[in-house]
């Protein structure tokens, strides 16, 4: 398996070089890898059948205990099929598609290898996050897919909505991955499926449910995540062939068909299933069947398909299961096929409305050919294999454990829904007058008509010859999936009468439907509207409003006064500093005596003396009134016994009042800082953040030897009784020394600026 | 004091040889140049690239376990001298075809680069405050000088600037709280320092001011919100390569440092960090996974990511276990090579008129298939998509912050933010994919160009494949804290 | 602290003094000799043959002066750094030698850089940079 994986790889790296030398010849090269890797996994079908399958597996990362683990068995075996045989009649149709430019082939076929590496390991892989890896591969490629050929803006937008939607869905399942790892304490899926019971009765057990599905859902476009399949139709034709009909958008489905023994039989799990396949069911037939554009339509039912195999999947019966898994086939065949027939008439008409697309079929009886007998198929006509995928999903419903009622009706009439869009798509371009039989008459290149038709081909001898091939690799598939195959055969001519009659109905109703398709589309224009614009406009909105934010965040950092920055910063200091200290606990207040009543004046000097500098008018009041806090300030030294303080105080003070006064009166600045409430608040939080620190920095008895050593030696050897003082003035007098230097050069400094200033301003 | 120097040149042999290279560049100049001020400079730029390929060959040859008075070398300082060595390389290698838009000091450029990454390497090896200082003002200060390279352009001076101002208040913030540790232990070193810590119960109110300070410091280093300010601006208008070599050198030094404060400073007293580091980690991812989506010039939008990537290594941080150091090692090395490849495309992209605003960018999948797909691998590893590199080291961090019960609200959040990144890295990726080119004359990409970047390229996505030998290198370099 | 240690300052002190008398010394004599007399702002300002001076002087300072500022105090730090080794320099015996060679070496390497590349050059000679004519580069680098 790890060798088929290669091939793949290898064939996207060769894929550019090999386009440009082969040109027309690159049809016969591109599709070998596909066909070989078909080649390999037929090869080893019996013994994917076995019980457990085939694995492989590689010691990956040790320090994670992470193994590169693959798994072949029924269930992978069916979808890693689906994968080879399309991609390589996609790959040869691309050809005929983009016949003339290798260049565009070229990248077109490097991508698609690329693509079906990665969906072949995600449907190989035995261990949660390989499967993660390669999960985010396939939405990376599919967005460079996308937009290999753009040419509108809302493509653009559509691809990267994509992305958007699926990527964070996968990064939601990373999350439920790693919580699931947790429950069964592994993460290979071999063990994890035998440890359902330990999984299901865990406490993590509904979160991880919940993120799984989230990333389930937005790769299988399920309501409300599947707005971002219609936008994907800006990918050319072949892209959407491979991609939207038969592979990434099965990922999903895929996940929860593996990892259903393991989730699987809880309510919550039949619950969300059950309403979220039902309504997207539902949903999907009503967008597609109001549709023009004809790919749109296609991407619409697509999501119905998508909706049916998950209400099945919720289901959870034997019958069910099984129902499911030929319904993917299935939808797969026929889809594909459509995709295909869709891209060949946009490319020969230049439309996709199917209003104005009509009477091909004289032009193009080859593609009619095929176009009906897909639309057949889609339709459930016998005796196509979409018949008897119908009416196996019909058999599932009834025999549904809750509500069978319910869901038959619902089944019913999204199928109906679906009949009419077959129609719409298989018959209708092709019949009748329209302008666009002005189309020549030639035969379509074999490279282009060949897969679809190949495809529709088969969906006819599977429908005959159904039960040799499809039974026993179903009934593999079903018990890898945890249910017990059952012996009742796929299509038993004993078939339950209301099954048959449902599935009759069905056709009649869509026939009806198609023919007063217009009237119908009158009566449900409001409901589709809202289907269609809901979560797509929430989306932008929610994108609009993180741009919005982002811009004001951004913003915060730049094009700030610098008083702001200052302010942030000064505040984050102060909150970092202050949360640890005073989180380590306060020392008690130091409020060992009650302050006297002068010492109320003068604190209530102080405090005049700072509202008056923050609310005065012009600077030099400001800074007046700055002056006024220091003398207040040095007042205060001075009663409370310590006068150097106090004149150190009024000196410092004075000076700055005086200096700032100089520079006002040369330099006339304006107080620009507002002064609102966030100002205010954040003084008062920096100002009570610098309280706390004091406080939490008094110290709490620890002795500092120096300074009992110093105020043990004042008297005796500096014949001072004022320790601070002789520290000052002798002891530490070289100190003091270096800063009266010090202060006295920036003085000489600052006088000689202004006075370089005064020559300037006179002149 | 007794120092031991036995040691010296066992432990600083790397620092040894790069000031000599040094030297040796200084003199070449000189002599080839004859003392011009401008000119092409081949001569010192080989020399400079060869000198520091083969010290970087040679530091391979270094074991660890060298330990003396003024520093050591453990493998965790060894990881990063390699780390460093291959960094400054690295931005010569974005330097050359940026050379012909510096008028003046071609020669002095390298020069300049063996310099701070002899600070650097110090640094990694220091185990006590004072080589720490010396080494950090080392680099700040020739830091200043790349950053302001550009005289004639006004953006450039501006850069230079700002980033004196701030790197001046950050290292006042750190000299401030060194003080008070120095104050409240006794000492400069350590482990002198982590025995005191670790010996009470709750820290004396200095010591918890002095190592909050010092953590202050730091940040503004690394780039933690609030003490980003200066990285939007500082990239936009330093010249392309001093941002790229500030994007992943001043980064992994914050790192480097705060690695050695909360592991071996503190030690196992750490854990009463984790809400601080927490808290702070989640404001960087906010402002990292918001703030680049308004974006339109390329050196600002790298720096917004970078300031998102020192989130996920703050997440690392405040989990505080060997399996987060060892992420945070890994993560370096992915996010040295995704980043230098951004940075040497956007060079090359923004030759012709020195513009680097995203519409050069535009179109680039058909100007330059090659230069598209490096820069998609670079974007793509940065945002954290398998199978890159970049995957790997964010899963590595989350999954060691997963372990810890406390911190699961800061893995969810670091999710969420990563889901935002993924949209600026994935609007990158819409431009060169889906629009249509702006400029239309020819790239031109020398061949020493191509080589970095095919070899970026690998690395991020062998990185991606196969870790084993990178995982065990971090593991290796990591466990040395542990001691 | 005993009173022993500070007698080693007086000289510092002395010089200190000395530095202080000789300066003022300087102007108060210039300004008792000198010549008295008005200065009135034409006398101050700039000449420009005579004519008022039309624009504002440029007071800009030239970076050549913090330039050799600058380059004073580091070549002064490695004097700073010679005096202890020539003092004890027999005791050091040839580590010493060498690591002052070495020393010397790196300052020396230095201090041809900086007179190979005119920071030291007064006169102008040559332009660091080249000049950009007109409006300077408003682009990003």
């Amino acid at each position: 398996m790890f060798l088929a994986l290669l091939l793949l790889f290898v064939a996207a790296l060769f894929a550019i070089p090999a386009c440009r030398r082969l040109g027309r010849g690159a049809v016969w090269v591109l599709p070998l890898p596909f066909v070989g890797v078909a080649v390999l996994l037929g090869t080893r079908l019996p013994d994917a059948l076995h019980e457990e399958g085939i694995r492989q597996s590689v010691p990956w990362v040790r320090g994670l205990s992470l193994d590169f683990a693959l798994r072949l068995d029924g269930l992978s075996w069916l979808f890693a099929m689906l994968v080879a045989v399309i991609g390589a009649l996609v790959l040869v149709h691309a050809s005929g598609y983009f016949r003339g430019d290798s260049r565009l082939l070229g990248r077109f076929a490097a991508l698609t290898s690329l693509f079906a590496t990665a969906m072949l390991g995600l449907v190989l892989a035995d261990d949660l996050f390989v499967l993660f890896v390669f999960w985010e591969l396939t939405s990376i490629c599919s967005f460079l897919l996308i937009g290999l050929k753009h040419e509108h803006q809302d493509a653009r937008d559509g691809a990267l909505r994509a992305l958007l939607v699926t990527g964070g869905g996968g990064i939601a399942m990373l999350i439920g991955f790693v919580l699931l790892s947790q429950a069964a304490d592994t993460s290979s899926i071999s063990v994890l499926l035998q440890r359902g019971d330990l999984i299901r009765s865990s406490s993590l057990y509904v979160p991880a449910l919940l993120l799984i599905l989230a990333g389930a859902f937005t790769k299988s476009a399920q309501v409300p995540f599947h707005y971002w399949l219609p936008g994907a139709m800006a990918a050319p034709a072949p892209v959407s062939a491979y991609l939207h009909s038969a592979t990434l958008v099965n990922a999903g489905v895929y996940l929860l068909a593996r990892l259903h023994p393991a989730l699987g039989v809880r309510p919550e799990w039949h619950w969300i299933l059950g309403h979220v396949g039902a309504v997207t069911m539902l949903v999907g037939a009503a967008m597609a069947f109001g549709q023009r554009d004809l790919k749109r339509m296609l991407a619409d039912t697509t999501i119905a398909g998508l909706g049916t195999t998950v209400l099945l999947l919720g289901i959870g019966t034997a019958t069910a299961l099984r129902a499911a898994l030929v319904f993917v086939a299935v939808h797969a065949l026929y889809k594909a096929a459509l995709f295909m027939v869709v891209g060949i008439l946009d490319k020969r008409t230049g439309l996709r409305d199917v209003d104005r697309l009509r009477g091909l079929g004289r032009s193009l009886p080859l593609l009619f050919l095929t176009a009906l007998v897909a639309a057949m198929s889609m339709a459930g006509l016998p005796p196509l294999v979409g018949a008897i995928a119908k009416e196996l999903v019909y058999e599932a419903k009834l025999g549904a454990p809750e509500a069978p009622g319910v869901l038959a009706a619902v089944g019913f009439s999204a199928n109906a829904l679906m009949v009419a869009c077959a129609v719409l798509v298989g018959l209708r371009p092709f019949i009748g007058r329209g302008e666009a039989t002005r189309v020549e008459p030639a035969i379509a290149p074999v490279a282009l008509l060949l897969p679809p038709a190949l495809l529709a081909t088969t969906g006819v001898l599977l429908g005959v010859v159904h039960e040799g091939l499809m039974a026993p690799l179903i009934e593999a598939a079903v018990r890898v999936m945890g249910a017990e195959p059952a012996t009742a055969e796929l299509l038993a001519d004993t078939a339950p009468t209301a099954v048959s009659w449902l599935a009759k109905g069905t056709l009649f109703a869509g026939v009806v439907l198609f023919v007063f398709r217009s009237r119908a589309l009158a009566w449900s224009g409001v409901l589709r509207r809202g289907a269609r614009r809901g979560p797509a406009r929430l989306h932008d909105g929610m994108m609009g409003a993180v741009a919005a934010v982002a811009s004001r965040v951004a913003d915060v950092s730049t094009r700030r006064p610098v008083a702001a920055s200052v302010a942030i910063v000064g505040v984050a200091v102060v909150v970092i500093t202050g949360r640890a200290l005073v989180l380590g606990g306060l020392p008690p207040f130091p409020g060992d005596r009650v302050p006297a009543a002068h010492e109320f004046v003068l604190v209530a000097l102080v405090l005049a003396g700072a509202a008056s500098a923050v609310f005065s008018r012009t600077p030099a009041a400001a800074v007046i009134a700055l002056g006024v806090i220091g003398v207040g300030t040095g007042l205060l030294f001075l009663l409370l016994g310590g006068p150097d303080l106090a004149l150190t105080q009024v000196a410092v003070d004075a000076l700055a009042v005086l200096l700032l006064l100089l520079v006002l009166r040369r330099t006339r600045p304006v107080l620009g800082v507002r002064k609102g409430w966030l100002q205010g608040g954040l003084a008062l939080a920096v100002g009570a953040g610098f309280m706390l620190l004091t406080w939490a920095a008094i110290p709490d008895g620890h002795l500092r030897p120096v300074s009992q050593q110093l105020s043990e030696l004042s008297w005796p050897v500096a014949y001072g009784r004022n320790v601070v003082n002789v520290i000052l003035v002798d002891m530490r007098a070289l100190d003091t020394l270096g800063e009266i230097v010090v202060l006295t050069a920036a003085a000489i400094g600052v006088v000689a600026l202004l006075r370089g200033g005064r020559q300037e301003a006179r002149t | 004091m007794n120092i031991d120097t036995s040691q010296l040149f066992a432990i600083f042999g790397v620092e040894s040889l790069l000031g000599l290279l040094g030297l040796v560049l200084i003199v070449t100049d000189l002599l080839v140049g004859k003392g011009r001020l401008t000119g092409p400079a081949t001569a010192v730029r080989t020399l400079a690239f060869g000198g520091l390929v083969a010290i970087f060959a040679w530091s391979f040859v270094l074991e660890p376990g060298a330990e003396g008075a003024l520093g050591t070398l453990d493998s965790f300082a060894l990881f990063f001298k390699r780390f460093f060595l291959a960094t400054a390389v690295a931005t010569l290698g974005v330097a050359a075809p940026y050379e012909d838009r510096l008028s003046a000091g071609r020669a002095e450029f390298p020069t300049l680069l063996v310099f701070t990454t002899l600070g650097m390497c110090l640094l990694s090896s220091a185990n006590d405050f004072v080589t720490l200082f010396v080494g950090l003002e080392l680099v700040t200060v020739v830091l200043f000088l790349m950053a302001a390279y550009r005289p004639q352009l006004p953006r450039s001076i501006e850069a230079g600037i700002k980033f004196v101002v701030i790197g001046a208040l950050s290292a006042a913030f750190m000299v401030y709280g060194i003080a008070f540790v120095y104050g409240t232990t006794g000492s400069f070193e350590f482990s002198q320092i982590s025995a005191v810590i670790n010996a009470q119960e709750s820290l004396p109110a200095g010591l918890k001011f002095g190592l909050l300070m010092v953590l202050v410091g730091l940040g503004f280093k690394l780039g933690a919100v609030p003490f980003h300010i200066w990285i939007p601006d500082v990239y936009q208008g330093a010249p392309t390569p001093t941002t790229a070599f500030l994007s992943v050198g001043s980064k992994a030094v914050g790192v480097v440092l705060l690695m050695r404060l909360v592991y071996t400073v503190m030690g196992p007293a750490a854990a009463q960090w984790t809400t601080v580091l927490a808290g702070l980690a989640a404001l960087t991812l906010l402002m990292g996974g918001l703030g680049a989506i308004p974006q339109t010039e390329l050196k600002r939008f790298l720096g917004y990511s970078g300031i998102s990537h020192a989130g996920f290594l703050l997440v690392a941080l405040a989990t505080h276990s060997e399996a987060s150091a060892g992420a945070i090692l890994f993560y370096v090395v992915t996010y040295l090579f995704a980043n230098m490849a951004a940075f040497l495309v956007i060079v090359i992209v923004s030759r012709t008129d020195d513009d680097n605003h995203m519409d050069r960018i535009n179109g680039l999948a058909n100007r330059s298939p090659f230069l598209a797909l490096v820069l998609t691998t670079s974007m793509l590893s940065l945002a954290g998509v398998p199978p890159f590199a970049g995957f790997f080291a964010k899963f590595m961090v989350l999954r060691a912050a997963v372990a810890e019960p406390a911190l699961v609200w800061l893995v969810a959040f670091s999710l969420l933010m990563a889901v935002t990144s993924l949209y600026y890295y994935l609007c990158i990726l819409k431009r060169i994919y889906m629009r249509d080119a702006v400029d239309t004359g020819f790239l031109e990409i020398s061949g020493g160009a191509r080589l970095l970047l095919l070899l970026c390229m690998l690395a991020v996505f062998a990185f991606g494949i196969y870790q084993q030998p990178l995982v065990q290198a971090a593991e290796a370099g990591a466990s040395s804290l542990f001691r | 602290m005993p009173d022993q240690a500070l007698n080693d300052y007086i000289p510092i002190l002395l010089l200190a003094g000395f530095a202080v008398s000789f300066a003022s010394l300087n102007l108060i004599v210039s300004w008792l000799l000198g010549k008295r007399g008005g200065t009135n702002p034409d006398k101050e300002s700039a000449f420009e043959c005579g004519m008022k001076p039309l624009t504002p002087e440029r007071r800009r300072f030239s970076v050549k002066f913090y330039l050799v500022a600058m380059l004073f105090i580091l070549f002064d730090i490695e004097i700073v750094f010679l005096y202890p080794w020539a003092v004890t320099y027999k005791s050091l015996g040839m580590f010493g030698f060498i690591e002052m060679v070495l020393f010397i070496a790196v300052l020396i390497i230095g201090w041809w850089y900086v007179v190979a590349k005119g920071a030291l050059d007064w006169g102008p000679r040559r332009p660091a940079v080249s000049v950009q004519s007109a409006a300077p580069s408003e682009q990003a680098s």
